[in-house]
């Protein structure tokens, strides 16, 4: 089940569709400077796995935004269509990215120094069993406020969350995509630590 | 200097200058844009805006020439084999950064070309990256500073993509960028970190 975000009447299922998308490219991005800064395969393959889910996305909403279409609703659903083209390139740039950190060969120095002037810092940490987050919600762990860690996106089961709120339940074997500063990355991997 | 001919709209060419610069500084404005120039793009489709449309038009040409310098660079950088399979992944990431600003630009043509952006304001609003405007009042806090010393990213996950002043644009707003007052940042982020930004303009908080 996704959960990013409840379906707005205004902008209807097309709407909500291609917020996921522009949600997950923005994420893409993050995740590939991270994995390249970090050299971080993790990361980097966890871009691989959304750009699939961008490509499938990208052509269900092309069929369902033509499905609906009405003359006098041609413009918007072209805008749609068009958005939506625009937001898969760059889910596409973020795996090409991605496949330079994939790759055997290690990347080149020069990678890492350019991304470090980006704001690339996301790292990926596992819940595991036994850790006290597990059956909590982002909520209650104040990772904000007492860790300096924002949560991005969770991987569940190969199923992703898409910026998660603090109403979301986290479980062991929950891979969390967090954003903050290096010591915040090690408080939340004792805390997620068992 | 050697150029090369790169065809722009309506068939023309213009000749491209090569001049030598390092491959990183290269990559380092080729990202710097890349993240910039999708902030424009939406904030070009927000405000239905062609001025907005038309910077991004101009970074994303600025993309092209950086792209073609990075090519000449790394080609020359190569010493050997592993240093010119390592260049290879450098080139593939320019070429990424590359199609992330021409699919910017693609965003920030629907401008314009009679597109229905009536949904755009909703789309953003639920965005988890939102794009927001923020006068810079008489007395706030805001105002005589520089984007750098307040260090506004770091501090509210918020970029200032552009700034209004008498009624034009500044674009590339660097750290050096002082705000006045009557100045109007347009600022893509989280909605919290904008929220923490308001109460600081408002001088209820500090950063």
């Amino acid at each position: 089940m996704s959960a990013d975000r409840e379906i707005d009447p205004n902008l209807g299922p097309i709407g909500t569709e291609l917020l996921a998308m522009k949600n997950r490219s923005e994420l893409m991005l993050d995740l590939a400077y991270s994995a390249l800064l970090a050299d971080n395969e993790q990361l980097a393959q966890a871009v691989v796995d959304l750009e699939v889910w961008m490509d499938e996305q990208q052509f269900k909403l092309q069929r369902q935004a033509l499905a609906n279409v009405a003359s006098k609703e041609i413009d918007r659903v072209l805008t749609i269509i068009r958005l939506a083209e625009s937001l898969e390139a760059i889910g596409d740039a973020a795996r090409e990215i991605a496949d330079v950190v994939l790759r055997d060969v290690g990347p080149h120095p020069v990678l890492r120094l350019a991304t470090a002037e980006a704001d690339a810092n996301i790292y990926q940490v596992c819940i595991a069993s036994g850790s006290p987050m597990d059956g909590t919600t982002l909520g209650e762990q104040r990772l904000a406020s007492e860790v300096g860690a924002r949560v991005v996106a969770i991987q569940r089961d190969g199923e992703w969350i898409i910026g998660p709120d603090s109403g979301t339940h986290l479980f062991a074997g929950d891979n969390l995509f967090a954003r903050g500063p290096g010591a915040s990355r090690e408080l939340l991997v004792k805390m997620a630590g068992n | 200097m050697r150029g090369f001919w790169q065809r722009e709209k309506g068939e023309q060419f213009r000749e491209i200058e090569y001049t030598p610069t390092s491959v990183r500084e290269l990559l380092t404005e080729m990202l710097d844009i890349s993240k910039l120039v999708a902030d424009l793009a939406y904030s070009a489709l927000l405000l239905d805006d062609k001025e907005i449309a038309e910077e991004v038009t101009y970074l994303e040409r600025r993309m092209d020439t950086l792209l073609y310098h990075m090519r000449i660079s790394a080609m020359l950088a190569a010493q050997n084999i592993d240093e010119a399979e390592a260049l290879s992944g450098v080139l593939q990431v320019a070429r990424a950064v590359e199609s992330i600003s021409n699919a910017a630009s693609d965003i920030a043509q629907l401008v314009d070309t009679g597109s229905d952006l009536s949904f755009i304001p909703g789309l953003i609003a639920k965005a988890d990256e939102k794009i927001n405007r923020l006068p810079v009042a008489s007395g706030s806090p805001l105002s005589g500073r520089t984007v750098g010393e307040l260090q506004l990213e770091t501090e509210t996950g918020n970029r200032v993509v552009a700034v209004r002043r008498q009624d034009k644009w500044h674009f590339g707003i660097e750290s050096h960028f002082q705000m006045l007052e009557g100045d109007v940042m347009l600022c893509a982020g989280t909605a919290d970190g904008f929220a923490h930004l308001l109460r600081f303009a408002r001088g209820e908080e500090a950063l």
